[in-house]
């Protein structure tokens, strides 16, 4: 099973996941890891690094949701992933979260990264498309 | 370029920045500021990657930077980052005259002491920091736009 880890500014993760119990229970493949305004790069990535050992310990590959392009979360995890078996996935939300859970046991871990990203693009939707399509 | 922000933020290009005084400031063109960055390809291109396409950004030596900062014509806004007052002071010295230097975060403390919830400082630092005050120059302390700006000389009480 991929490890996943949700990495945020703030308390974003946290609620995301805890969230996420509500709808599909523990989980343990899965945690998050808030960026405090006090921690340095260095201080984050040994928080990112000791999240990924605990969501994979056995290195099959884990997925970085983190929630925005160019943020320390972004910068910190995509350093990571250069060496580790692990993808950055930005603009975390409870749909892209749910996805990658629920493929979480899948084999093949190069292809699901835009297996999620498509998902989560498709779920995001103004009245106007429903309307539209006759929903 | 036309100098908006000069910063210190050892998270140099990050949300903060990105989202925060970019949009505030209308900056069209981020310049890093460090001479270990500059010559480092693998760290630029991620950074590169972190940065909106239509944003412009740079990566300078010091002695680059000043030579950018006196002779380049581009009228574009800029942000200029560094991880440090140290290498701040060196631009100041040489660059053109600029009034006001954000304190953004310092936030890597082994070894330094911590003087506000996101400013460390070890005693070169504190040297920089005087230079810069002997300068004239004003030391703010602010993460992003909306803060409240606060002297630095509050947290540093040896800077007065």
């Amino acid at each position: 099973m991929f490890g996943i880890v949700v990495a945020t500014h703030g308390e974003l993760g946290n609620s995301l996941i805890e969230t996420l119990r509500m709808i599909l229970g523990e989980n343990p493949g899965m945690t998050s890891v808030t960026l405090e305004a006090e921690d340095s790069m260095e201080t984050f990535q040994t928080k990112l690094e000791g999240a990924l050992k605990k969501v994979d310990p056995d290195g099959l590959g884990t997925f970085f949701l983190v929630d925005m392009l160019g943020g320390t979360p972004f910068n910190v995890s995509i350093q990571l992933a250069r060496t580790a078996k692990a993808k950055v996935i930005t603009g975390v939300n409870l749909p892209m979260l749910i996805t990658a859970v629920s493929h979480q046991g899948e084999p093949d871990f190069d292809s699901l990264a835009a297996k999620i990203q498509k998902a989560t693009q498709e779920s995001i939707l103004t009245s106007d498309d429903l309307f539209k399509s006759g929903r | 370029m036309d100098i908006q922000l000069i910063r210190i933020d050892d998270r140099l290009i990050h949300g903060q920045v990105v989202v925060g005084w970019v949009k505030a400031l209308n900056i069209k063109h981020l310049v890093v500021v460090n001479d270990a960055i500059a010559v480092n390809n693998m760290q630029k291109t991620l950074m590169e990657m972190a940065v909106p396409t239509d944003l412009k950004v740079s990566f300078l030596t010091k002695e680059q930077a000043v030579e950018a900062a006196h002779h380049s014509e581009s009228k574009d806004h800029a942000l200029l980052l560094f991880s440090n007052p140290t290498d701040v002071a060196v631009f100041i010295k040489k660059g053109p005259p600029f009034a006001s230097v954000n304190v953004g975060g310092m936030h890597f403390c082994d070894g330094k002491k911590q003087v506000a919830k996101t400013v460390c400082v070890d005693e070169q630092d504190l040297q920089a920091f005087k230079e810069l005050k002997q300068m004239g120059i004003e030391l703010e302390v602010r993460a992003v736009p909306g803060d409240t700006k606060e002297p630095l000389e509050k947290f540093l009480p040896d800077l007065k």
